[in-house]
């Protein structure tokens, strides 16, 4: 059986326009104080407030709700909703076999990558302190920010 | 007296070398192959299937690696013999022999015990395990409304 481009084309885009599939962040019972994720909650939605004419908007990740679970165990976790993304650079690397991304690839990251920073200084105003190095960063996600 | 001298000794031992190195790396796979079984395999992800796009301004390219084996599509019972993944069934069980990824962490038992095909909030229902960090586990969800 193959399995064409075209298909392959249509089902991402299905996947990105109907909702079909979501990542949920599912955080530990009591491990990370209430307030740190309330932080992180209001800093997704100030930044899918922004300038949605941006080109670095589309690179940053963005929350679709965010709600309590109890577990079978009767523990509250908290449950954050976010859109599929895919894996972070560091394990890209390592599917090539000499561990090193292609230089035009490492453009096209480097491009994506500074028009999300671009997006977050100038139209959010929020100063990206985490490792920017694009080894250990996930695409799209840049959650480590601070006011 | 060409046959002892040629090849060369310490080419033949190069090659012996060589063959035992591969032989210890192909035993690894396999036994690795046998504990992680989990792994899901093409076919099963097709629907998750990667695009590339080459425009400057397209959305990037995905490329899923899941955790878990795929859950199929059609049952909506989940059954813990086919999907155990992450936190299985009491908080202190593990759901392998050997603690697995986030198990190894200190407070583990505080994370969320899933299941696969777990429905969350009525709308989410749990597909595979996509990562985890030091306070929560990441899951792919296939949503429902």
């Amino acid at each position: 059986m193959t399995f064409g481009r075209r298909e392959v084309e249509s089902s991402i885009n299905q996947i990105y326009s109907t909702n079909k599939y979501a990542a949920l962040k599912l955080y530990a019972h009591d491990l990370v104080a209430e307030d740190e994720i309330d932080n992180e909650t209001a800093i997704y939605q100030h930044l899918s407030a922004g300038n949605p004419d941006h080109p670095g908007k589309m690179y940053v990740r963005t929350i679709q709700d965010s709600f309590f679970v109890t577990s079978r165990d009767g523990n509250l976790h908290r449950c954050l909703v976010h859109d599929l993304l895919s894996n972070d650079i560091l394990s890209l690397r390592y599917t090539r076999s000499d561990r090193k991304l292609p230089e035009a690839m490492l453009k096209q990251i480097l491009i994506h990558l500074l028009l999300a920073l671009d997006f977050l200084h100038s139209e959010c105003h929020i100063i990206h302190t985490g490792q920017v190095v694009p080894l250990t960063m996930v695409y799209g996600t840049l959650t480590e920010c601070q006011i | 007296m060409l046959l002892g001298l040629y090849p060369p000794a310490n080419l033949l031992n190069v090659t012996a070398a060589k063959i035992r190195w591969s032989a210890r790396v192909n035993c690894l796979v396999s036994s690795a192959a046998l504990r992680y079984p989990r792994l899901p395999l093409a076919k099963h992800i097709r629907h998750l299937l990667p695009v590339v796009k080459t425009s400057m301004f397209s959305r990037p390219r995905i490329f899923l690696q899941l955790r878990t084996r795929v859950l199929h599509k059609s049952p909506l019972v989940s059954s813990p013999l086919m999907c155990s993944a992450g936190r299985v069934r009491l908080h202190s069980m593990s759901s392998s022999a050997t603690p697995f990824e986030e198990e190894r962490e200190v407070d583990f038992e505080k994370f969320y015990p899933m299941t696969l095909g777990e429905v969350i909030n009525n709308k989410y229902k749990v597909v595979a395990k996509l990562g985890f960090g030091s306070a929560s586990t990441i899951w792919c969800c296939r949503n429902l409304a």
